[in-house]
């Protein structure tokens, strides 16, 4: 069975949790496009509403969350948000793989990893095991790991580089073609990232997926990303191909955060750090922008009125001192 | 391909089992004192099972030797109506050992399955559940048994058993709801439910066998915490003599052959009480060994 990969859509996606001020949205009007066959990147500070963004893929916010608005649109799937029960428990893993935040907790400590890609098999109805055995294998070889060594092993036999590649097999085992990475690198050495980046790309050209990368780091982005978009406060600031993107970034956030980066040539302090801090749930803005306070380019209007993302081209912008220049060009 | 697959999926599932029982065994051969809890152990159950079918209904009495010291013949003696002391321990065994299984199964039971729905579930059954085991932790034992007592005759090891167990899951739903509250927010829960398995594999299968030496445990303590309830309810004299219970033969020993000032009844007095110290020192050995048993990572070496 040759799958397609599928494209996803995301349509004014509010996420919200409930405290005690209230229902907060830490993910608040997202419009986003996955195409088929694309690497998209995600990064955002802390707090920034990525994860909860991914989570929303798999319809897996976990209470007080909940989404509260919007449609995501998977080709083959239908709209995740009205999925439930056993439904929704199918298509986690089989459409859609999830590398979870912090993939080297994500084994079973109790369990070898044959026994937990069993458990897997048995929980989808797979008739073959011996089949998804020999496709763990394979997929384990693929990225330079002893298949058989590996499903044998417990969790803490393995390094953290050899469990975040198990998380991706375990993810991709399925047959999923829709892959969301969650920090796929965070808390490995540079090599290891590297590998893992090199896997994740590869295996993606090889399997026909469409990957969602979710990273705070842009060189890791930058390494494996077609689009990239940048998130803020809950809000989709900028989305563009990821070159253009970095190369010439319009958002006075994207910019703080490039200019944040310090270079292996040239002075060190050149990098200079954003100014304030990012807003948690309680103290992001209900009206406005919600980048104005630690923004240069700061107007009037930001207080009050909420920019609306503008498309140009491939790139679209929330931002009205952009939106301004732009139309004072045009 | 596929044919030379075959043997290998089922041997690697059977050398998993094989290895958890040959890891068992390392555990046990690691301290000596371990093998000794267990064989403690295992005499203790079979002495209740078997014990009683080879004593007769009714012991004989010796009238011409009554209250005897330890002797080769008796060797705890005998008790004021001429019986063999160590006949009346093994006697009383089954009833000891009975209720603290019952006992047991029931305090894991209940507890295990309210603490686990209560902390999986969270929200409103939590509430409801947890305020119900608030108010069962309060309610004080001592004093309810007695007051039972004088209602029931506890005549039955089972229905002892039952009483002490339904007083007893409290504390074990506590203490089994903050290990799933704390595990449910584990890296290995969120995958699990991420790659869609199944609500009742994940409890079931991921979320208990964490649990599984932290369940033993308490299992194995509250068959010593059943010892000495019940033990202590017929020693303090409130329920009937009829039953073979080494508590009965506390009480009489102490009050009716006067242990405390006869030293003949010396023997009386230490066989139930040496019956109790040796089945509480096993179950403290095999203890010891749970942890690592269920922990696969001190299994190794």
């Amino acid at each position: 069975m040759v799958q397609q990969a599928p494209g996803v859509r995301i349509d004014g996606l509010t996420v919200v949790y409930k405290t005690p001020a209230g229902e907060l949205p830490a993910v608040r009007g997202i419009d986003l496009t996955l195409e088929p066959g694309s690497i998209t990147g995600i990064v955002g500070e802390s707090g920034s509403g990525k994860s909860t963004l991914a989570l929303s893929l798999l319809n897996a916010v976990q209470p007080p969350g909940r989404i509260a608005a919007g449609r995501v649109e998977i080709d083959g799937l239908g709209d995740v948000v009205g999925l439930a029960g056993e439904q929704l428990r199918k298509a986690r893993g089989r459409h859609i793989g999830y590398v979870f935040q912090a993939a080297q907790n994500s084994l079973n400590p109790l369990k070898t990893v044959g026994k937990q890609l069993l458990d897997l098999g048995r929980s989808h109805g797979v008739e073959d095991l011996r089949g998804l055995v020999r496709e763990a294998k394979d997929l384990l070889g693929r990225m330079g790991l002893d298949g058989a060594r590996v499903l044998d092993s417990h969790q803490h036999e393995l390094s953290g580089g050899m469990r975040q590649r198990v998380g991706i097999m375990l993810a991709l085992v399925l047959n999923a073609h829709l892959v969301v990475l969650d920090e796929p690198t965070t808390a490995l050495d540079m090599i290891t990232q590297a590998n893992i980046l090199k896997i994740v790309r590869e295996v993606h050209a090889e399997r026909g997926l469409t990957t969602l990368v979710i990273t705070h780091d842009i060189g890791v982005v930058a390494e494996v990303a077609d689009r990239l978009a940048v998130m803020y406060g809950g809000r989709l600031v900028e989305q563009g191909p990821t070159r253009e993107v970095l190369g010439a970034p319009r958002h006075p956030y994207t910019k703080g955060l490039i200019r944040a980066i310090p270079r292996l040539v040239g002075d060190i302090d050149e990098a200079q750090a954003l100014p304030g801090r990012p807003p948690t749930l309680a103290t992001v803005p209900k009206e406005g922008c919600v980048f104005r306070e630690r923004c240069a380019l700061r107007m009037d209007v930001c207080d009050t009125v909420d920019p609306q993302a503008v498309a140009d081209g491939p790139r679209t912008v929330a931002c009205h001192a952009v939106t301004v220049t732009v139309k004072e060009h045009a | 391909m596929s044919a030379t697959l075959v043997p290998e999926t089922a041997s690697a599932a059977s050398t998993m089992r094989r290895n958890f029982w040959r890891g068992v065994w390392r555990v046990m051969k690691r301290k000596p004192s371990r093998m000794a809890g267990v064989v403690i152990l295992a005499g203790f159950i079979l002495m209740a099972v078997v014990g009683p079918m080879l004593l007769p209904e009714h012991l004989p009495g010796d009238t011409s030797s009554i209250t005897q010291p330890p002797s080769w013949e008796h060797w705890f003696g005998t008790d004021p109506q001429g019986r063999d002391v160590l006949a009346l321990v093994v006697k009383g065994s089954r009833y000891v050992l009975l209720t603290a299984a019952v006992t047991a199964l029931i305090t894991v039971v209940a507890g295990t399955a309210i603490g686990l729905f209560s902390g999986f579930k969270r929200g409103r059954w939590d509430t409801v559940l947890m305020r119900l085991t608030d108010m069962k932790l309060t309610i004080p034992g001592l004093p309810l048994l007695l007051v039972l007592a004088t209602v029931w005759q506890f005549g039955s090891p089972l229905q002892m058993g039952l009483v002490l167990g339904l007083l007893g899951w409290g504390g074990v739903a506590r203490a089994v709801r903050s290990q799933t509250l704390s595990l449910r927010e584990r890296g290995f829960i969120e995958a699990a439910r991420g790659l869609g398995l199944s609500t009742s594999h994940i409890i079931g299968r991921e979320l208990l066998p964490s649990m599984a030496p932290y369940i033993a445990m308490n299992m194995l303590i509250s068959v010593t915490g059943a010892v000495y309830s019940q033990v202590g309810l017929f020693f303090l004299g409130v329920l009937p003599y009829e039953s073979d219970n080494w508590g009965v033969m506390l009480n009489l020993a102490v009050f009716q052959a006067g242990a405390m000032v006869t030293p003949t009844a010396l023997g009386y007095l230490l066989g139930p009480l040496l019956a109790i110290l040796l089945l509480t020192l096993a179950i403290v050995l095999v203890v010891d060994a749970m942890d690592e048993i269920f922990n696969p990572r001190l299994r190794e070496e």
